[in-house]
């Protein structure tokens, strides 16, 4: 083979290798390819970490009334009851975030805050 | 004898008489003083009334109920039928230009609509022109005008419903004096009161022409100033003595000592009363405006403003819709008032009155346009207020109604239940009904209709009918048996043989099935798509009773069941809205949510008082619910609902299951798809047959509403345990002989023995389990 070609497969090998062993797979979950459930979720954050519970459980509301069976929504809703201080109410909404997850690190996520909420 | 004369009589008569003046003069200065001590407590009495009441909550403003808004985003399934449908209810004005808030323009399927602002709980909206495009049932772009920017998320106002009234049903909107038009201000001075600027509360003039005209046969004027008419309007009962006139004036001054003309001009404005609308009384020339001409009272025109003012002297006699003769001779003499007055001159006099009289038709209104869907509301708010502030504190209640969803079920009952009766050669009005709908994901209630007269405020029979449920309860006893999936599952053969059944105290019970026949061992699922009687009774003795019904609780019916063995053939009584909530478990995978009709409330201003939460509680284990799903998919596939489905896009996946009770006196249809869940009841008031069942009657209204409204199919995730295997298409059993002619029905992996066949070409569960397999999951 000639040796410039051979020098340039080794090269594209060595960066594939490269690529693959410095940076991990993984793939951001999209929430939603939805732009109105995609705001509606990241205000809804943004309330929830200043405190506005009412405000961001209503944006939420408003979301799944668009994308019903989103397990980002659902998980979403979890955590502000969570924050609320109504752990039973908590585990109710991620059960029924559980039923409609299909993202392996969701529910990953999902697993582990059900844990934490029966050990509460 | 003679009389002696006594000697007084002799003396000088002025020294007497002095003392007896001046006798008489102290008496009555006494008097007076004597008198008018209570008077004046009395005056500061009713001083007193008049300050207390004008400064405290002049006014009950009853609670204003709002249906959902319309939600605008890309992707929206919308249909033009509906959006205009939206349209029309909030009063938007079709123009080839928009310019103001309220109005919208079309060209082939791309709208351009001028929201009006608009205080919602999460905040104030702003007036914006939003532009959409329709392509394909779906909203393909949405961008804002004025910015030219897509928009992610936009909602239209929503339609005020209804509200909630004091109990003597006084309605009114409450305006500022700033908003109210000169013009209007200037035909009351003319018309009731030409001096109101300058007396004191009583109008002496006034009085005296009132007086004279006592004599003659015309009274054009009361007499009374604006500030009496309050005062008699605000304080006082519609007696006509003399004692309370008085009163009545002395109120007045008191009234203008404290208060400027301003204030007593807009009270006086926000009060009066100009007629009834079937049970609401209207109040205020602002609801009147709005009643009359359909316009906001800031938009009225100079002969509009002259017939309201007109119509106080006798809202019934002059109604300009009932009387319209009457009222335009009304009118125009106010109009002539207000040119004698300087108001208008002699041009705009001539102009308003050829003008025709411009009322706008009679809404279709009363205290509300769905009384059913409101005793829902009232029974949901009557939880956290107080009635009475309910009815007077001018609270904002924001509902989940979904004015397109209610209207197809109101038409579609009142026009089947026509036919059906037709049909039958029954008796026109012997069929009632009633329908509920609900959202599966959040358990918000989106229509709620009492009966075939929706409008008319009666018995609220999506409420408060309680009917025998008949084989409505079927799916409860086979969901308690596939609970137990070491013994039961979908294709598990039932005996459909002959039963008795025999209990202390009751005659032995021999259930039949509705063809009259038996059918020896039947398949599970089958049993229930055919809605057998005899094999589910059976099975629900052998479970236990008392264990189906709490099943029966634990899908969310809240009543105590009692355990009688015919209970499980549906002897017990359920509302619709019962149904509804049952079915809505079963819509959501298992998971129990309360139904809700109310999602906030505000007050008058727009302050946010409290939401309510969406509140889900996993009842059903989810891989058990999986089974009954299917089971109900079948029923409407291969069973009794096989009609469901006739007029729905064929793809559409929905589930339900009849009811039928005993010399068919109920007809029930329970269904739902992946986001509506909807139950129909047909029956007689006075619980004569129908002639109807589940199928014939309750089932061809279900399914023309859900033909009418937007659906998604059901979309169920598959629980890790659920396995699919082959059935044979004849027997309905688990196939054992090859796999010619089978089907796949799913079962719990733990049920199924050993040598179970998956004879799918798409199988389902068996290549999730052979990737586990290999990926090593759990």
């Amino acid at each position: 083979m000639n040796p410039i070609i051979k020098l340039a497969i080794s090269i594209i090998l060595i960066a594939c290798i490269a690529a693959c062993t410095t940076t991990p797979l993984v793939v951001e979950p999209k929430v939603s390819h939805n732009s109105a459930v995609l705001s509606l979720y990241e205000s809804a954050q943004l309330l929830t970490s200043s405190g506005q519970y009412e405000q961001a459980k209503s944006q939420l509301q408003r979301a799944l009334r668009i994308e019903s069976q989103n397990a980002w929504l659902w998980y979403e809703l979890a955590i502000v009851h969570n924050e609320e201080g109504d752990a039973e109410k908590a585990l109710n909404i991620a059960a029924r975030a559980n039923s409609f997850a299909s993202d392996k690190t969701l529910k990953q996520h999902l697993n582990i805050f059900i844990e934490e909420l029966k050990n509460q | 004898m003679p009389k002696k004369r006594p000697r007084s009589k002799t003396k000088p008569r002025r020294k007497h008489s002095t003392r007896t003046k001046r006798s008489y003069f102290k008496i009555a200065l006494l008097l007076c003083l004597g008198f008018s001590i209570p008077l004046a407590i009395y005056a500061v009495v009713l001083d007193r009334i008049v300050v207390s009441k004008f400064e405290g909550k002049r006014f009950s403003i009853p609670a204003k109920v709002y249906a959902r808004p319309l939600e605008l985003y890309e992707g929206k399934t919308l249909n033009p039928e509906q959006l205009h449908h939206e349209l029309q209810l909030l009063n938007y004005r079709k123009v080839l230009n928009i310019q103001h808030p309220g109005e919208y323009a079309q060209s082939g399927n791309q709208f351009d609509i001028y929201t009006r602002p608009f205080t919602f709980w999460d905040g104030e909206q702003e007036s914006q022109v939003l532009s959409l495009n329709l392509q394909n049932e779906e909203i393909e772009n949405l961008i804002q005008e004025d910015s030219g920017q897509a928009l992610a998320l936009a909602r239209l106002e929503p339609f005020a419903m209804g509200g909630i009234y004091p109990n003597k049903g006084e309605d009114r909107v409450l305006v500022r004096l700033e908003q109210v038009p000169q013009h209007l201000i200037n035909a009351l001075i003319a018309t009731e009161d030409r001096r109101f600027y300058s007396h004191h509360g009583v109008d002496p003039k006034s009085l005296l022409r009132a007086l004279s005209t006592i004599f003659t046969k015309e009274r054009m004027h009361g007499g009374s100033t604006l500030t009496q008419q309050l005062v008699k309007n605000f304080y006082l009962t519609q007696e006509r003595t003399i004692s309370r006139k008085l009163k009545e004036m002395v109120m007045a001054i008191s009234l203008e000592l404290h208060y400027s003309k301003e204030d007593i001009l807009e009270t006086y404005i926000n009060e009066v009363y100009f007629g009834q609308d079937r049970n609401r009384a209207i109040h205020g020339f602002a609801l009147a405006s709005e009643f009359y001409f359909s316009r906001n009272i800031e938009h009225l025109d100079i002969h509009q403003s002259a017939l309201l003012v007109g119509l106080l002297k006798g809202p019934a006699y002059y109604n300009p819709r009932r009387h319209p003769q009457r009222a335009t001779e009304r009118r125009n003499l106010v109009l002539a008032a207000m040119q004698s007055e300087s108001f208008i001159n002699a041009d705009t006099y001539a102009a308003s009155r050829a003008q025709s009289l411009g009322v706008a038709p009679l809404p279709d209104r009363g205290q509300s346009l769905y009384p059913a869907f409101m005793g829902l509301v009232m029974q949901q708010l009557t939880r956290d207020y107080k009635e009475s502030d309910l009815r007077s504190e001018g609270l904002r209640i924001f509902t989940s109604l979904d004015p397109f969803i209610q209207a197809a079920a109101e038409n579609n009952l009142s026009k089947r239940l026509d036919s059906l009766e037709h049909q039958k050669k029954l008796n026109a009005g012997t069929l009632e009904g009633a329908v509920v709908i609900a959202n599966v994901p959040d358990g918000e209630v989106s229509a709620v209709v009492g009966g075939r007269r929706p409008k008319y405020q009666g018995f609220n029979r999506a409420l408060d009918a309680r009917r025998q449920i008949g084989s409505l309860i079927k799916p409860a006893i086979y969901l308690t048996a596939l609970m137990q999936y070491d013994n039961f599952h979908l294709a598990s053969p039932l005996d459909d043989s002959p039963f008795t059944w025999e209990e202390d105290g009751i005659e032995p019970w021999q259930p039949q099935n509705y063809d009259r026949e038996f059918h020896g061992n039947v398949p599970l699922w089958r049993a229930l798509a055919k809605s057998y009687n005899v094999s589910a009774a059976r099975l629900g003795t052998e479970l236990g009773v008392a264990k189906v019904m709490r099943t029966v609780n634990a899908l969310g019916v809240e009543q105590e069941l009692p355990s009688y063995a015919s209970g499980l053939l549906g002897t017990i009584h359920m509302s619709p809205i019962e149904v509804a909530q049952m079915y809505h478990t079963f819509a959501s995978g298992g998971f129990r949510t309360p139904f809700r009709a109310i999602r906030e409330v505000t007050t008058m201003h727009g302050e946010p008082l409290n939401r309510y939460d969406l509140a889900t509680t996993p009842v059903i284990p989810s891989n058990a619910n999986y089974l009954i799903n299917h089971a109900l998919e079948r029923v409407i596939t291969h069973g009794t609902g096989s009609g469901a489905t006739r007029y729905l896009p064929a793809n559409l996946r929905v589930a339900g299951k009849t009811g039928t009770t005993d010399n068919l006196r109920d007809s029930w249809f329970a269904g739902y798809s992946g986001d509506k869940v909807a139950v129909v009841w047909v029956g007689n008031d006075d619980n004569l047959t129908t002639k109807l069942t589940g199928a014939s009657g309750a089932l061809s209204i279900w399914r023309l509403i859900m033909a009418d409204i937007p659906l998604r199919p059901i979309n169920m995730s598959q629980p890790d345990d659920i396995v699919w295997a082959s059935v044979d298409e004849e027997t309905g059993f688990l196939a054992n002989n090859g796999c010619r002619n089978t089907f796949e029905l799913p079962f719990h992996q733990a049920s199924l023995p050993a040598n179970v066949l998956h004879c799918d070409k798409k199988p389902k569960g068996k290549i999730k389990r052979w990737f586990k397999k290999i990926l090593g999951g759990d």
